[in-house]
């Protein structure tokens, strides 16, 4: 039984538009024109319990909508949702004290208040036993290290700080799906990854379903063993990150230290993309036979010292699937890619 | 939402305002002086006319505090989330208050409640002492039930205008121009209400009902009439304010679902 | 750098107007709400004449009729939709908004730049609101001629210092935001002084004796009084030039305080990093 189906799930958004132009000052004072833009078109999918899902694509594809749709903000245009049973538009305060909602951009703990105020508002917001508020509280505040933190006004907290008891807050009425729309935003790699290890011990110790925007690839390379991937207000892809890689991914890069500086190398099934001297860098065809004949027709003229393999960045595999459905894509050169590509990969 | 709930929202806010306590109570101050200002002139216009269509001071007195009065209170609840909410349209944060398993109206007035109007009620209280005490009103069960009505029923009054303002936000932001004109419309309820034409009296009356947090049940009190509807309706009082409060509060729900269906 | 037709002289009065229109065009985006502006006036004026009417039906008081105050009542309203007291709210929210480093760091005179930004926005008042809504009260209320022609070019002059006057307190206002980061207090304890002294709802020549001397000393008067007046013909003869040399020594006086004011916040900010 899956927690979460959307079927043919689309949404328009109404805007009033201002008439530019020599007299468009005054037109617009007599007319009022609206134009109807698709933001979600015909997406479907369906999300079983306790499942961990990053539901990525580039600014403006749709993703928040989606995500306001699923959790009772906004009134789909067409199609259905069902969160845990519901629509949850028509039942949104019902759906809302089973979810939980972390906005990475927007806090939801009183400004100028300790922390803690705030947890007690949410435990009674949400009428949460005191036994099991408590339990759920110490349990976040361990995993999370939140410790005094809770006791500090939330205006003196760093991002991270409070990014962390945001997200514990959200956890406190033990929510059976938690939403998260860029959690990771602005924070610095500490920060990142201690809520990546949160989230996953949350997912797999309390069996807590998590759907996670973001536009780090990495939450979802580190929380989320499946991706829906949405462009233009349309799903593009929906499934393992494994399999993604292994279509999408079509070559693997492969750094060779020489004993000395061999100067130049061309080979044929090889591009050079880094050339330090004794330590070059090449991006070969994934299968097995052409990295082998690479690396034997480099090391027969030339004294390996070591070779080490890389796969391919969950940037480059999701920058080819937009650029293969034919969507602007940010562009970037062959270096760049495969260098930023490092950072991600093991 | 329970009360239990409701007011423990407004116990944070007070506590978050405390935490800038001498802002705060200079902010009282300084609304305390321009509504003293605003008091001074009237009473500088009464001093040199004596009267403004038979009202004396101490009568037009009761007009004012009533007005400030009721504004304080309903404004207390009102004013700052609705304020606020074309911002919170915009930014995108009315989204937190409607994740929450919590009714979206009583959530936003309790998370804003706003506790600066101290020095309204202060001032209001002090003119209002005086101005029951000096004019001539025949003190019966049945007036001072009227008057009690009135600060109740007027506060729901005048929460509603702020609500029904706010709910214009949903649709056409900027509803800062609609806030000034009701601090506009305001002044038409210090003033005894037949000074003005028939459409500020029908407007006042029947569409906007303001008239019914001052001049109605003032009329009464001390007996003085001269305006366009029949004196009776001042009697009303104690149904108008609960009955507009919640067309307003009807009205704002509809501007929360049409938000849902068009997505700001 | 090759000299320009027009010369350095000109540049600062060339780049002064394009602020302006800059400003004009930017309170453009507010033009879908300017009936609800009018409509602000005008109940202003409604409540205002209504007021009136019913003191002084059809006499006078000190020599002023109903139709006397209708006229000082638009006047007033006009004054003070026109008046240059909001910069206060947007160098507040520009200061804690952190936009005000944009401003400084721009090759301008930060006050400067704030009375063409000012101006522009009064620019458009004037054309978007001011005109209908004076046609609109002049229709159903009628509205007198200035007494003279020589009340009409001292209304002009007494227009500009009204404008100058509002702009230099709401630069010291806003000045003082550099210090206590807020200027809500200030805006209510001068709005304050604005209301009892300026005028606008009680003429000075309403007031007891004492309170009008007081009043005539202090420069809230030129923001509301002192152009309506004028233009009723009530302030004439020798007393309109002493009026309005008071009203050109209050621009002075608060000019070079706010320019004090400005240089002490700059040394503020660069010295001690805001």
């Amino acid at each position: 039984m899956s927690i979460i189906t959307v079927s043919h799930l689309g949404k328009d958004y109404r805007q009033i538009r201002r008439i530019d132009g020599r007299f468009g000052a005054v037109r617009t004072l007599f007319t009022r024109q609206s134009m109807t833009r698709t933001a979600v078109d015909d997406i479907s999918f369906s999300i079983e319990p306790g499942e961990a899902v990053g539901y990525i694509g580039p600014n403006g594809a749709g993703k928040s909508t989606t995500i306001k749709m699923l959790t009772g903000i906004l009134v789909p245009t067409r199609g259905a949702v069902e969160v845990l049973g519901v629509e949850p538009h028509r039942h949104r305060r019902r759906n809302a004290s089973r979810i939980g909602v972390v906005f990475g951009q927007r806090s939801q703990l009183w400004w100028d208040l300790p922390v803690i105020e705030s947890f007690e508002l949410h435990r009674h917001v949400y009428d949460i036993p005191p036994e099991r508020y408590r339990a759920m509280r110490d349990r976040c505040t361990e995993l999370l290290g939140l410790g005094d933190l809770l006791q500090s006004p939330v205006r003196q907290l760093s991002l991270g700080q409070r990014m962390r008891c945001e997200l514990a807050m959200a956890l406190l009425h033990q929510p059976e799906i938690l939403f998260l729309d860029e959690p990771t935003i602005g924070l610095d790699i500490e920060a990142k990854d201690r809520i990546r290890d949160f989230l996953r011990t949350v997912n797999r110790e309390q069996g807590t379903t998590i759907i996670l925007t973001t536009h780090d690839l990495a939450d979802i390379e580190e929380i989320c063993p499946r991706i829906i991937v949405i462009n233009r207000g349309g799903l593009i892809y929906d499934g393992a990150i494994q399999s993604l890689k292994a279509q999408l991914g079509s070559q693997r890069q492969v750094t060779i230290d020489f004993e000395d500086d061999p100067g130049p190398i061309t080979i044929s099934q090889a591009t050079l993309l880094s050339d330090q001297g004794r330590r070059k860098t090449f991006a070969v065809e994934r299968s097995v036979e052409s990295t082998l004949a690479v690396l034997s027709s480099i090391a027969s003229s030339h004294p390996v010292q070591d070779v080490s393999f890389a796969e391919p960045a969950i940037e480059d595999v999701i920058r080819t699937l937009y650029a293969g459905l034919g969507k602007a894509v940010p562009e970037s050169d062959e270096l760049d890619r495969w260098s930023r590509g490092r950072v991600v990969t093991q | 939402m329970t009360p239990a709930l409701f007011w423990h929202h407004v116990r944070l806010r007070l506590r978050e305002r405390m935490e800038y306590r001498g802002a705060f109570l200079l902010g009282l101050l300084a609304q305390g002086i321009g509504y003293a200002a605003e008091i001074a002139v009237i009473w500088l216009l009464l001093h040199r006319f004596e009267a403004i269509a038979g009202w004396m001071w101490p009568e037009i007195a009761l007009l004012y505090s009533l007005s400030v009065l009721t504004y304080a209170i309903g404004a207390a609840f009102t004013y700052s989330p609705m304020t606020e909410l074309e911002q919170m349209v915009q930014r995108g944060t009315l989204e937190t208050v409607l994740v929450k398993p919590t009714d979206p109206f009583w959530t936003l007035i309790g998370q804003r409640f706003n506790v600066g109007y101290l020095s309204h009620l202060l001032l209001a209280g002090t003119v209002m002492t005086w101005a029951i005490a000096t004019a001539p009103i025949d003190w019966t069960p049945a007036s001072v039930g009227l008057l009690v009505a009135t600060v109740a029923s007027g506060s729901m009054i005048q929460a509603a205008v702020l609500t029904l303002i706010g709910t214009w936000a949903f649709r056409f932001t900027r509803s800062w121009t609609l806030f000034a004109i009701n601090g506009q419309a305001s002044r038409f309820i210090r003033f005894p209400i037949g000074i003005f034409g028939i459409i500020p009296q029908i407007l006042l009356t029947l569409v906007i009902p303001l008239a019914f947090a001052t001049y109605y049940p003032a009329a009464i009190l001390i007996s003085e009439d001269g305006q366009l509807f029949p004196g009776w309706i001042g009697w009303l009082t104690p149904v108008v304010g609960p009955v507009f409060m919640w067309v307003a509060y009807r009205t704002w729900t509809r501007g929360i679902d049409r938000y849902q269906g068009a997505g700001g | 750098m090759v000299a320009r037709p027009g010369g350095d002289a000109v540049r600062p009065i060339r780049t002064f107007l394009a602020f302006l229109g800059t400003s004009f065009r930017k309170n453009l985006a507010y033009r879908s709400e300017v009936w609800l502006s009018i409509l602000f006036g005008l109940l202003a004026i409604v409540i205002q004449a209504a007021i009136w009417r019913a003191l002084l039906g059809d006499g006078a008081a000190e020599g002023i009729t109903v139709d006397d105050m209708v006229t000082y009542v638009i006047i007033t309203t006009v004054i003070s939709a026109v008046s240059l007291h909001r910069l206060v709210s947007d160098v507040d929210e520009r200061l804690r908004g952190g936009d005000i480093a944009v401003d400084l760091v721009k090759p301008m005179h930060y006050p400067t730049l704030q009375l063409a930004d000012q101006l522009g926005r009064s620019a458009f008042q004037l054309a978007f609101v001011v005109v209908p809504m004076v046609v609109i009260a002049a229709l159903t209320f009628g509205i007198e001629a200035p007494a003279s022609a020589t009340a009409g070019a001292a209304f002009v002059a007494s227009l500009a210092i009204a404008l100058l006057v509002s702009f230099t307190q709401g630069l010291l206002l806003a000045l003082l935001a550099f210090w206590f980061l807020t200027t809500f207090h200030f805006i209510w304890a001068n709005g304050a002084l604005l209301t009892l002294f300026g005028g606008a709802n009680l003429p000075l020549w309403f007031f007891p004796d004492a309170l009008e001397t007081v009043a005539r000393l202090l420069p809230y008067q030129f923001v509301a009084f002192v152009p309506a007046a004028i233009w009723l013909g009530e302030i004439a003869g020798s007393e309109l030039a002493w009026t309005l040399a008071l009203g050109v020594m209050w621009v002075a006086i608060q000019g070079a305080a706010g320019q004090a004011l400005w240089s002490a916040a700059v040394h503020r900010l660069t010295v001690q990093g805001g």
